[in-house]
């Protein structure tokens, strides 16, 4: 899958998790979205998981706070 | 158990035994609840057995079934993948990791304070309420504190408050909290528009000569992004922390 793709399930994904979120972009991070908290953080790994078939090491992408660092995780394992 | 996750355990026993909240001491784990979904809501303390991913799996089953706080703290040190993997099943995923850093040296008064800055320990309630807007607006996520928690933390010897103050305006603060010989720090935030200027700095090493006077030693828990920040003021890391979360 080409990064690109990841990146628009991936953007559709936060839109999905966390709503509307004012000016998405790879650069989005936690700090810009209110409702990153940690319940939704669980929803948005699971919902990524899904969308990407994958099972990700959950320690490896806990710290990754923004857009852009998911998306370069996904296609690092894809 | 090393001295800075017992400070933290002890934290929040004694803001478990402030009237506003509901502490749960159980063999293997305590609870803290706030009145109104507010903060705290920890599991915490896991004396866990060899086996840490079902302790905590039942740990965790439990305390949503009994409506009690839905997520617990644990030394990164019980886990691996296969522990992981179990926890994955039941919904609980590790959300966070917190180093734990020890402070490794001091200057032996307080550090001098910057030009047109205030640090001093806060006393009035309208401080400690602009603590809570601070906290509440920069530090904590889902459970925000009640003020009232903050007057009844403050009226025990165990909690001290300390605020920076720019032109009179509260823009940075921190929680220290002593046990027996060691100090914890902790809701370190600064306002965002007082960001860059080194002002949390000046006020961690203030409040931690202060602190370093009164306990043998200062410890606090950092996220990743923090550790250099903490790292070049005087503190090491000394161990890792793991937050679970429940969906």
């Amino acid at each position: 899958m080409e990064r690109k793709e990841i990146a628009e399930k991936t953007f559709i994904i936060f839109q999905k998790v966390f709503g509307d979120v004012a000016h998405l972009s790879e650069q989005t991070s936690a700090d810009d979205i209110d409702k990153w908290d940690s319940l939704n953080h669980v929803i948005l790994i699971q919902e990524l998981e899904k969308t990407f078939g994958m099972k990700f090491d959950l320690f490896e992408i806990i710290e990754i706070r923004d857009v852009g660092g998911l998306v370069d995780y996904i296609y690092s394992k894809k | 158990m090393n001295e800075n996750i017992n400070n933290l355990f002890n934290f929040y026993r004694e803001a478990g035994a402030c009237p506003s909240v509901s502490l749960i001491e159980e063999v293997h784990f305590c609870a803290v609840s706030g009145l109104n979904n507010s903060w705290p809501q920890m599991v915490f303390g896991l004396e866990l057995s060899p086996n840490p991913a079902t302790d905590i799996g039942q740990i965790l089953t439990k305390t949503v079934s009994e409506n009690l706080p839905g997520f617990a703290v644990c030394n990164a040190d019980f886990f691996n993948m296969q522990s992981l993997e179990i926890l994955r099943e039941k919904d609980i995923y590790p959300v966070k990791i917190w180093t734990l850093m020890n402070a490794r040296s001091f200057a032996s008064k307080p550090h001098g304070q910057q030009k047109n800055v205030e640090i001093r320990k806060l006393q009035t309630t309208t401080e400690l309420h602009d603590f809570m807007d601070l906290i509440n607006a920069e530090f904590l996520q889902s459970a925000k504190m009640n003020p009232v928690l903050a007057e009844e933390m403050n009226d025990k010897d165990a909690f001290s408050f300390y605020g920076l103050f720019a032109a009179g305006e509260l823009v940075s603060g921190l929680l220290a909290f002593s046990d027996l010989n060691t100090t914890g720090l902790y809701f370190i935030a600064t306002k965002r528009a007082f960001r860059g200027k080194g002002l949390a700095a000046g006020l961690i090493r203030h409040v931690t000569s202060l602190c370093r006077q009164e306990t043998n030693k200062v410890v606090l828990q950092a996220t990743q992004k923090a550790v250099p920040l903490y790292t070049r003021l005087g503190f090491s890391v000394c161990g890792k922390m793991v937050i679970f979360w429940k969906r």
